[in-house]
């Protein structure tokens, strides 16, 4: 390899700008040289060399890379003579406005730790108000805060509002595709329904209970049901393995017309 | 004592208003709230407009500073802050115990720059100028309390805006976003040179004039 020049001994940049930096800085290049090829390359190596291939850093270095050789593709591209080319940009100029702002950037950033040195020897107080001030809220001023409000305002606001939300619904498309509507199971009334089975019932198991199209969420919301109605002590189940049949079992001391349904709540 | 003092300066004499009340009121105010306090706030303590407020702050900030005392007012982006005067910073640090500060990188510095001079500024503004993501930039500046987020862009995507916090014009010294650190001329035709000779390098051709 005759490129000890290029060799990546540092990676200590920061994005593709910075990269561009430091390998010019690191190397003056003949002029005559076609750079742009060997910067492409250490870009692509760059990508090899990475430890971790982060998509997102790899599109930045080749968003980078697309740049200049798209400017030193327009760059080879004869200018035709009788085209008033004037308001047409120089390729260069964007990648030099780049690097300018980003240079302004860095020695502004250079500067700030100057600030940081000099603003250390100023000390402040630690922030530290009595419970009670922290807490303090201003009491809400309800003529100040209803100043200038009428009905009709309130109107206004109310059309609005509606109107917004009829702007939000896509009445084109309802009309091919109809309203997907949520599907809800509630645990109360699977619950309910899963007592007035185990009643006719008494020994039973958990896949013929479920009757055939339930979805998942039937299915998860009866097996709900079930450990529900194990901890109210009404019900044993017994599962062979792993992946089997769940066989539901009435206690024979299980009171179905009694039980307290009030704390099943539907999450 | 003080009137040996003020005989001594004819300039001082001038400034120095030891018994304006609204300025003793902002002193007072500034001293008991700890934080940062804004303009309306001490409007608010001394009965005053906020225009009055801000001219009586400004004047205690001037005659603090002739005074050369214990302490200073330092202007936290548009908000009033109570500090030891600096040239006792080195008899605080035996008593005080500073809390360690993190360590910002070069990465960090660009960004928190960048938020500074833009703010509010979002995501995309920082790639734009660094070429690269700043979500980790960003979230550990966040972390360290020196930006916070300001609202929503309206525009498509809805995008955080940005801001610098207290935080940070106290620790680097920074008034407000005016008073950042700017190239100069000579930095500015320096760097414009770089660049000239950088896209040379880069592209192998002369380059044109660009602003």
């Amino acid at each position: 390899m005759e490129e000890p020049k290029y060799k990546l001994e540092q990676l200590n940049f920061d994005g593709p700008l910075d990269l561009l930096l430091k390998l010019i800085e690191k190397d003056k290049i003949d002029i005559y040289d076609i750079p742009i090829v060997r910067l492409t390359e250490q870009y692509f190596r760059y990508i090899d060399a990475m430890e971790e291939k982060d998509l997102d850093v790899m599109s930045d270095f080749l968003v980078m890379a697309s740049i200049l050789l798209d400017i030193k593709a327009k760059m080879l591209l004869p200018k035709e003579d009788h085209e008033e080319t004037e308001d047409e940009e120089d390729p260069r100029a964007e990648l030099t406005a780049r690097l300018l702002e980003y240079k302004r950037y860095k020695f502004m950033a250079h500067e700030l730790r100057f600030y940081e040195d000099y603003a250390e020897r100023c000390c402040y107080r630690d922030a530290e108000l009595p419970e009670e001030l922290k807490s303090y809220v201003p009491p809400v001023d309800l003529d100040e805060l209803l100043k200038g409000v009428s009905g009709d305002t309130l109107r206004q606001v109310y059309m609005k509002v509606l109107s917004r939300m009829n702007a939000a619904e896509d009445t084109e498309r309802q009309e091919f595709f109809g309203v997907i509507k949520k599907h809800r199971v509630s645990l109360a009334g699977c619950l309910k329904g899963m007592v007035g089975y185990a009643k006719k019932h008494r020994r039973f198991s958990f896949r013929q209970m479920l009757e055939e199209g339930s979805d998942k969420t039937e299915v998860v919301v009866s097996f709900l049901a079930v450990l529900e109605l194990i901890r109210m002590g009404q019900i044993s189940v017994n599962q062979e393995d792993m992946n089997s049949d769940i066989e539901v079992e009435v206690n024979s001391d299980a009171d179905f017309d009694h039980l307290d349904l009030s704390g099943i709540e539907d999450r | 004592m003080i009137e040996e003092n003020m005989q001594g300066e004819q300039l001082s004499l001038e400034l120095i208003d030891k018994n304006n009340d609204a300025q003793n009121i902002i002193e007072a105010v500034l001293f008991v709230m700890s934080g940062a306090v804004s303009v309306s706030e001490l409007a608010k303590a001394c009965a005053y407009d906020n225009k009055a407020a801000e001219r009586e702050v400004r004047g205690l900030m001037r005659r603090l500073e002739l005074e050369d005392g214990a302490l200073i007012v330092k202007e936290i982006d548009g908000k009033y802050q109570l500090c030891s005067n600096p040239k006792y910073f080195d008899n605080l640090v035996n008593v005080v115990s500073a809390k360690k500060k993190p360590e910002l990188s070069d990465v960090l510095m660009e960004t928190l720059a960048i938020i500074a001079n833009k703010t509010p500024a979002t995501r995309v503004d920082i790639e734009k100028i660094r070429g690269v993501k700043s979500d980790f930039a960003v979230n550990k500046l966040i972390e360290y309390g020196l930006i916070e987020e300001a609202g929503k862009l309206n525009v498509p995507g809805r995008p955080a805006l940005f801001r610098p916090t207290d935080e940070f014009y106290r620790r680097f010294g920074v008034e407000n976003k005016y008073a950042l650190p700017r190239t100069d001329e000579a930095v500015e035709s320096r760097i414009s040179d770089e660049v000239k000779t950088e896209v040379k390098d880069i592209l192998g051709t002369e380059c044109c004039e660009v602003n």
